[in-house]
């Protein structure tokens, strides 16, 4: 599938998310609660629409409850929205079966998580790989073993290759999961809150690593609540109560763009 | 294959992660599977052991003996000098040869207790007077000169052939072939020596076992003449005759298949004759059907005994992996959000598992060959025989345990929801 630059690579349209919390009064034969129905329904998302371009560098933040949680499960593939479309690469994968769902998630998106999420048992280079296996017939090419070497190089791991996770610190494993975001080159990289189990300095590292990733054309999508990691992106969504209450450039791009209208004035 | 491969080095890499809670759950499966081989490789050896004693009796075969009847040598105890007649007569045998048409060949044999002599040597042996069938029926093989045949009974021949202890005690230095014995008063040319031959079983009480080796064949007609019906056993203080005519008759039929049928036939023609119980059948055949039959019960016990502990062992192996299961739920999550589909997360268990009990069933039949040699070192009496059958039963039966163990735990991994997962701490 080509993605044209100028056509999102992520539409949502009027998306909803509906949850069940709870059990109903019909509990069983022997439940003694006879009382009205114990169900509480939680809208997590209340109909959002929103478009994503190549190449943007997007934070989602908010409280909380906020749905922004909701919202990256739903980008991730991991979750289906109770109405509403989304398309991922001019593809609606909205009502997309589970395993298909699978699928779309190995071949189209790349996933960097807070605790980094490693496969303890292997290596970096297998750790990196995972999302291969889960392709197609799951063999790794000499083309890919390759690639994987590349990846690891350029987040600086090129000579702990055969190192287990436990060997490796906070921010050594965060390189590898983000090696393992690129593997499959996705449409989209989702970082969740990726740098709120590390120390300042190396969130600093992280983030500067994501920001040449985008420099170079790739299309993150992050989750965050601390602001100053937020405005590592060119775009903040901030959200409340399952809706989008505002959508534009961050603080760093609005300097950018007075900057750039004063020297074209100038 | 590359796939299959590559999961399967990917599953030893999981559970080599915790080695001892995965070697000791191999263990479970190595035990059952060598209890397995071992108990069915001793039911094996004791059943062809059993059924080997019987075969060397002849399948073909139906076998009358002569017995003292018990209720009347008590009755005599102490009377002296009373005539005990007892046993099969030459009547018996002729009117069976006659009657019934299914029997291929009969051995007509009397035995007494002589002292065997030559020179000065002697020894106490057996006096058998036979036919020229007797090599044949009983598997003897020459080892010098001619065994007895046809016309050396019919011309009433004073011939002996020695058997091979009985050869060796009274020639130790020559060759007996054209010596002569001396049994009871008279004088018997050597014609023959037989082989060395390992003694039969008794079975059951019916047919005592017999020792080959201390024997000394000769005309059965010569016996008649030479030693006459009756023999006397002079004890202190009383002395007793008896009188028999023949000690066996061997009937011999053309296949096992008319075992069954004749057997009766011959049995309703002798019994009437001998109202006093002074006879007894055996039928190899019957004893060995009856042996094999006692046979795969005991292999059937001894099987599922060895069975339900391959069943713990594969109990443990499920218990493990729901422990696994639960442990790795976070792996599970971070698999799932990179895309395995819900098949490859039961793959990856079942794999495991498989793994598991695959090993253990290598190694279990290793162990099960182990096993029945130590037995068979600690009781030299026992037989054990390790068959490729039981082999490839147990280890089989390990792989599906594995399997079925395996099963509840992948799809339970599998029906994890991702995000659920991936937020499992």
């Amino acid at each position: 599938m080509i993605v044209h630059p100028s056509q999102p690579i992520v539409k949502i349209v009027d998306i909803r998310k509906t949850y069940v919390m709870g059990h109903g009064s019909s509990g069983g034969l022997f439940s003694r609660r006879k009382g009205p129905d114990q169900r509480v329904i939680v809208h997590a998302l209340k109909g959002v629409s929103v478009d994503f371009y190549p190449g943007e560098y997007v934070a989602i933040m908010g409280a909380s409850g906020s749905g922004k949680s909701t919202m990256l499960n739903l980008l991730g593939c991991l979750d289906r929205p109770s109405s509403g479309s989304y398309f991922l690469g001019g593809r609606d994968v909205a009502r997309l079966s589970d395993d298909e769902l699978s699928d779309v998630r190995s071949r189209y998106i790349g996933f960097i998580f807070q605790s980094y999420n490693l496969v303890q048992q292997y290596t970096v280079t297998e750790n990196i790989q995972i999302p291969l296996t889960y392709q197609g017939r799951g063999d790794i090419s000499a083309e890919q073993q390759e690639r994987t070497a590349k990846l690891a190089g350029m987040v600086g791991l090129g000579d702990r290759l055969d190192h287990r996770p436990n060997q490796l610190s906070g921010g050594q494993q965060q390189r590898v999961a983000i090696a393992r975001s690129l593997i499959n080159d996705p449409y989209i990289i989702l970082a969740d809150e990726a740098t709120g189990n590390l120390d300042t300095t190396t969130s600093h590292e992280i983030m500067m690593m994501l920001g040449r990733l985008n420099d170079a054309g790739k299309t993150i999508i992050m989750v965050t609540h601390e602001d100053d990691i937020a405005e590592h992106s060119k775009r903040i969504i901030r959200m409340r109560d399952g809706q989008i209450i505002s959508d534009g450039p961050s603080q760093r791009m609005l300097v950018a763009q007075s900057e750039g209208n004063l020297a074209t004035v100038g | 294959m590359g796939r299959i491969w590559r999961s399967l080095k990917m599953g030893m890499k999981s559970l080599l992660l915790h080695k001892l809670r995965s070697g000791l759950t191999v263990l479970g499966i190595i035990f059952g599977v060598a209890s397995v081989i071992s108990m069915l490789a001793v039911a094996e050896g004791s059943s062809r052991d059993a059924q080997e004693r019987i075969a060397a009796l002849g399948a073909t075969n139906i076998i009358y003996r002569s017995v003292k009847p018990s209720d009347e040598a008590q009755a005599t105890g102490g009377r002296p000098a009373r005539v005990l007649n007892f046993g099969l007569k030459y009547d018996d045998f002729d009117k069976i040869m006659a009657t019934v048409p299914t029997i291929k060949k009969a051995l007509p044999i009397r035995e007494i207790r002589k002292q065997i002599r030559y020179l000065n040597r002697f020894l106490d042996g057996r006096v058998v007077g036979t036919t020229a069938e007797y090599d044949d029926f009983n598997r003897l093989e020459i080892a010098r000169g001619r065994f007895l045949s046809q016309s050396d009974n019919e011309k009433y021949q004073n011939y002996a052939v020695l058997a091979h202890e009985t050869a060796r005690t009274l020639f130790p230095f020559e060759d007996p072939v054209g010596k002569s014995v001396k049994l009871g008063a008279d004088y018997y040319t050597v014609i023959g020596v037989t082989k060395e031959r390992a003694s039969s079983a008794g079975i059951g009480g019916s047919l005592a076992a017999q020792d080959f080796n201390k024997d000394v064949y000769i005309p059965l007609n010569t016996c008649k003449l030479r030693f006459g019906e009756r023999t006397i056993d002079s004890r202190s203080g009383s002395q007793s005759v008896e009188e028999t005519q023949l000690s066996q008759i061997t009937f011999q039929v053309a296949s096992t298949d008319m075992v069954r049928p004749t057997a009766p036939i011959i049995e309703a023609a002798v019994r009437p004759n001998h109202p006093r119980k002074d006879v007894e059948m055996t039928v190899p055949y019957e004893l060995l059907l009856e042996a094999q039959r006692t046979a795969r019960q005991f292999a059937i016990i001894l099987g599922t005994i060895a069975a339900i502990s391959l069943i713990v062992g594969g109990i443990g192996i499920m218990n493990i992996m729901l422990a696994t299961v639960t442990e790795r739920t976070r792996e599970i999550g971070i698999r799932r959000a990179l895309g395995a589909k819900r098949k490859d997360i039961i793959q990856q268990f079942l794999i495991e598992t498989v793994v598991l009990s695959g090993v253990g069933g290598i190694l279990g039949v290793f162990v099960g060959f182990a096993v029945p040699f130590l037995i068979v070192l600690a009781l030299p009496e026992q037989k054990a025989i390790v068959t490729g059958a039981s082999v490839a039963m147990a280890f089989f039966i390990s792989v599906l345990i594995g399997i079925a163990a395996g099963i509840y735990p992948a799809m339970r991994a599998a029906k994890m929801d991702p995000i659920d997962a991936l937020r499992h701490e």
